[in-house]
């Protein structure tokens, strides 16, 4: 039974030049204790995917269609109100960018306590413990809760975002680049903590990444989006190994090696495209090296082509 | 509390000689005057009602700043004045912070029509100048203490909403708050416990330098028959008595509430110029 099901997700924003459709028709589900990936460029609608998961979409935009399913039961239609009782207890997420991240005015167990606080009925020094209990679990000191944000480095302020989404144990955690904002030796550190958590508590995860070394790393599945669409869905092994739609097969190969000899990285040639009036028919035509007649004309449907790999081409007709 | 108290020793050691001079006369004139309100009863030899057969009588050991035209002493009046003062200022500058914080809190989160309608009143009351709009408040409101406070209060509110609104639209757009709208944060708490705090330092430097506007308008409206009645003890309802009795040559009558006046607003001014500066809040004055 899958905790998380988007299927034919829409969300548009409503701008002065046209209505941009950030994300269309996107389906995936997120299995319990499974880690998803989800991959693309940056402006493809990952992280307006996790937005409208959240329901944070904020006006101008809106969710314009299709379903979130979480634990069965559909997140569009539920009010402010209801969002609230779900975010942080029941679905909770971790940002991109950690330095604007937490009020600078609080102390960091006062922030932890509060996410506790907004959904259970326990006094502050009881939360003030599960705070303390949370940092032991990222690998803060439990002292520091007595600390104002400016007194941690970027790495521990991410390890705290991550302690914050956890604090009420939710049942899915969307991760949204996580370490997006850090060097690399705190990246390795907040990513392997990630892993270890999500095996350790049996997290469903949903892990937004540029990066796929991430999610080779992390995740069961992978799901690449390009231009608001998925392209390419199925095992991270497979994917990765054997990509089949063109757009994750040039993403793939835009990543270097790590063993054998040295090859010259290829790029994809020209630039995605501004989603207002995004190209007709599949929407990685115009920089498509295998481009045909159909793929201008007719949108091209997500279908299963192998066991465990959907792939939304016409290269690759459904098996 | 200790923290703060000790923060506040640090920045003021590192501050300039003129900054330290600033705050430390302010203080001084501010605490005095204070003081001078609490122990009014112990300071004054009369009480303020009392009256003397010695009319007008000059500065003299019996009566320290001379009596009015009804032979009431001059300093006792002056020092039960001070509580006056304070108290309206006092008074003036919470209803502004409260009522001005609030409307720039729920502009600025809004945003929208409700934002556009509040912004416009805001800014046509911003268009007059203190004092007429605390005249205008006055005559609505009736005299007396509670309606002086109020009226003034009111007068001084767009400038608390101005600089709520203006921190409320830099701090929402930042990233805590989609953090903490994540962790299922409602927007009433969103505003108070995360928006407002970090507005609090800006808005006390704000109320202190509202307080010499406040005081300047109480007196003012005293001073042109508008404010706190008589006989209450009012500096600048005092002023204008002496004025009249001038031509008499009886300055000690004027000139004594004038002083009370200039030190208290220079104090407070001092004060609160000296602590923007020492904690470089740059909150600009009206």
């Amino acid at each position: 039974m899958p905790v998380l099901e988007v299927s034919n997700l829409e969300t548009v924003f409503a701008t002065g030049a046209g209505l941009v459709q950030a994300v269309s028709d996107v389906s995936f589900t997120l299995d319990k204790e499974e880690s998803l990936g989800l991959a693309g460029e940056s402006g493809c609608g990952k992280s307006t995917t996790a937005m409208s998961i959240m329901k944070l979409i904020r006006p101008p935009g809106r969710i314009a269609g299709g379903k979130i399913l979480f634990e069965g039961e559909d997140l569009v239609p539920k009010t402010e109100a209801e969002m609230r009782q779900i975010r942080g207890k029941k679905i909770s997420i971790v940002f991109q960018g950690v330095s604007g991240a937490l009020n600078p005015v609080f102390k960091l167990g006062d922030q932890l306590a509060e996410a506790v606080l907004n959904h259970e009925q326990i006094d502050k020094d009881e939360a003030l413990k599960r705070a303390q209990g949370i940092l032991d679990l990222v690998g803060i000191d439990r002292s520091r809760t007595n600390n104002y944000p400016h007194e941690f480095s970027g790495g521990m302020k991410q390890r705290i975002m991550i302690a914050t989404a956890l604090i009420c144990n939710p049942n899915v955690v969307i991760a949204d680049e996580p370490t997006t904002a850090l060097d690399v030796i705190s990246q390795g550190q907040v990513l392997k903590l990630i892993d270890d958590l999500q095996r350790k508590l049996g997290l469903s995860l949903l892990l937004i990444t540029h990066d796929l070394s991430v999610i080779a790393e992390v995740c069961d599945k992978l799901v690449i989006m390009y231009a608001g669409k998925i392209a390419e869905y199925g095992d991270v092994a497979t994917v990765l190994k054997s990509p089949l739609h063109p757009y994750s097969q040039a993403l793939v190969h835009a990543f270097p090696p790590l063993k054998g000899a040295k090859q010259r990285l290829e790029s994809i040639p020209g630039s995605p495209p501004i989603l207002i009036n995004p190209p007709s028919g599949c929407r990685f035509h115009p920089r498509c090296p295998h481009a045909m007649d159909i793929c201008r004309g007719e949108v091209p449907r997500l279908v299963e082509v192998e066991k465990g790999q959907k792939v939304a081409c016409y290269l690759h007709p459904a098996k | 509390m200790n923290k703060l108290f000790n923060e506040i020793g640090r920045k003021f050691k590192q501050s300039s000689k003129s900054d330290k001079l600033l705050v430390s006369a302010g203080l001084v004139l501010v605490l005095g005057m204070i003081l001078l309100g609490l122990f009014a009863s112990f300071v004054s030899p009369y009480g303020p009602y009392e009256m003397s057969q010695s009319r007008l009588s000059p500065p003299s050991t019996e009566h320290l700043f001379g009596t009015d035209y009804l032979g009431r002493d001059i300093l006792s009046r002056m020092a039960y004045g001070t509580r006056i003062s304070l108290l309206v200022a006092a008074v003036a500058a919470s209803v502004s912070l409260i009522l001005g914080a609030s409307l720039g809190l729920f502009s600025g989160y809004f945003g929208g029509n409700m934002d556009r309608v509040i912004g416009l009143t805001m800014d046509a009351l911003y268009s007059f100048p203190v004092i007429v709009l605390a005249i205008m408040m006055t005559i609505m409101l009736g005299p007396g203490v509670t309606s002086t406070a109020i009226g003034v209060g009111i007068a001084l509110t767009p400038s608390y909403y101005r600089v709520t609104r203006s921190f409320v639209l830099s701090i929402k757009e930042r990233g805590f708050i989609e953090g903490v709208r994540a962790i299922g944060a409602g927007d009433l708490h969103i505003m108070s416990r995360h928006i407002l705090p970090n507005a609090l330092p800006s808005l006390a430097v704000l109320a202190s330098f509202n307080m010499a506007e406040g005081i300047i308008s109480v007196a003012g409206l005293g001073f042109l028959g508008l404010g706190v009645p008589q006989p209450t003890p009012e500096w600048g309802a005092d002023l204008k008595m002496g004025r009249d009795v001038l031509a008499y040559g009886a300055w000690w009558v004027s000139v004594f509430p004038g002083l009370m006046i200039l030190a208290m607003v220079l104090g407070v001014n001092m004060l609160s110029e000296g602590v923007n500066s020492l904690f470089k809040l740059g909150v600009r004055r009206r």
